[in-house]
């Protein structure tokens, strides 16, 4: 899918793409990311997806492992941007939300009620300041609220919001 | 996405490498009764508008995608979305007057849809008919391709100017 991120520098919009990311090309603790994807999408059912400029396919900007959860439904199991795009010296911003919206996108579509259109996900960190700090930031950012069992959710109507704000949805 | 949201406040993470997501069954209970409640207070147009909302992502992440897999028809898409609605195909076919019994074959891709369906498709289901048209258009082009491969090739512009 076609989208939009913002390049910081010029603080133009810059054509990238969102699709489902190919096990050789996903990055790994080894490349300087916090996660090791490569691994991730190996595990049954997880599925993932990479965003891409358009000018530079092979380069990945963020990567977001996707799931069925047998209790939650749509589950992001995990989301990073790129080591480059980190931190207020980072070359692009939007990365992380144009996939969240992706994955809320997946939710309205591939999934069945009663879970369509949610998206549960868990803000952690090992430093309980910095989790504390996620959690606001999600609560703040994409409007996500805490279920019962302390995740991080996105409800129907905040998902067709993000899907309409980052994915650019035109209704007729 | 829209240029004002740049938020330089903290950077987007999220995942635990040490936790499986496993719970009990009764925590398993407490959400799916939490979220079949949620569920049940969405009013019937809500529920809609978010079958429709899948819809028009699932035709665009499929319109833009270079190299789909499989082609997907934009009946495919149609069937399905009249299967969450809960509207009959012959139901369908007669309100945007196509025979009833003719509705598999636009279904399957035999016969494509006229532009006069897909604009009444776009007011019915609130979906720009370019972005149909688009999907029918797309996997004519992949079939012909496949289907005549190499076949095109021969014809050059310089062939055309010295004729």
């Amino acid at each position: 899918m076609k989208v939009k991120i913002i390049e910081v520098d010029s603080g133009q919009l810059i054509g990238a793409e969102i699709r489902e990311g190919d096990k050789k090309e996903m990055p790994s603790l080894a490349d300087g990311w916090s996660f090791n994807f490569n691994k991730h999408i190996l595990s049954k059912g997880k599925r993932a997806f990479v965003l891409v400029k358009e000018d530079s396919p092979t380069v990945i900007e963020g990567c977001m492992i996707f799931s069925n959860h047998e209790t939650f439904g749509p589950f992001m199991d995990y989301l990073e941007v790129a080591p480059h795009n980190l931190g207020s010296k980072g070359k692009y911003k939007g990365v992380a939300g144009c996939l969240i919206a992706y994955a809320c996108g997946l939710s309205l579509y591939e999934v069945d009620s009663p879970d369509k259109g949610f998206l549960t996900f868990e803000a952690f960190s090992e430093d309980e300041n910095v989790q504390n700090r996620l959690e606001k930031m999600y609560r703040i950012k994409y409007k996500a609220i805490m279920n019962p069992m302390g995740y991080m959710e996105i409800h129907p109507d905040v998902s067709k919001e993000l899907v309409k704000e980052y994915l650019n949805d035109e209704k007729e | 996405m829209k240029k004002d949201k740049i938020d330089r406040d903290f950077d987007d993470v999220i995942g635990n490498p040490y936790h499986e997501h496993q719970l009990t069954k009764a925590e398993h209970d407490q959400i799916r009764k939490y979220r079949e409640d949620l569920y049940n207070n969405r009013s019937k147009e809500d529920k809609i508008d978010d079958i429709l909302t899948g819809f028009r992502f699932a035709l665009r992440d499929y319109a833009e995608n270079d190299n789909p897999e499989e082609i997907v028809q934009l009946g495919d898409f149609l069937y399905k979305l009249l299967d969450r609605i809960k509207v009959r195909k012959g139901a369908f076919a007669e309100y945007i007057e196509i025979s009833p019994r003719n509705i598999n074959k636009y279904f399957n891709g035999e016969r494509k849809f006229t532009v006069e369906h897909l604009l009444k498709l776009e007011k019915v289901f609130n979906v720009h008919a370019e972005i149909l048209l688009e999907i029918q258009v797309k996997n004519e082009l992949i079939q012909a391709k496949k289907s005549h491969k190499g076949e095109y090739d021969n014809y050059k512009l310089e062939d055309l100017l010295m004729a």
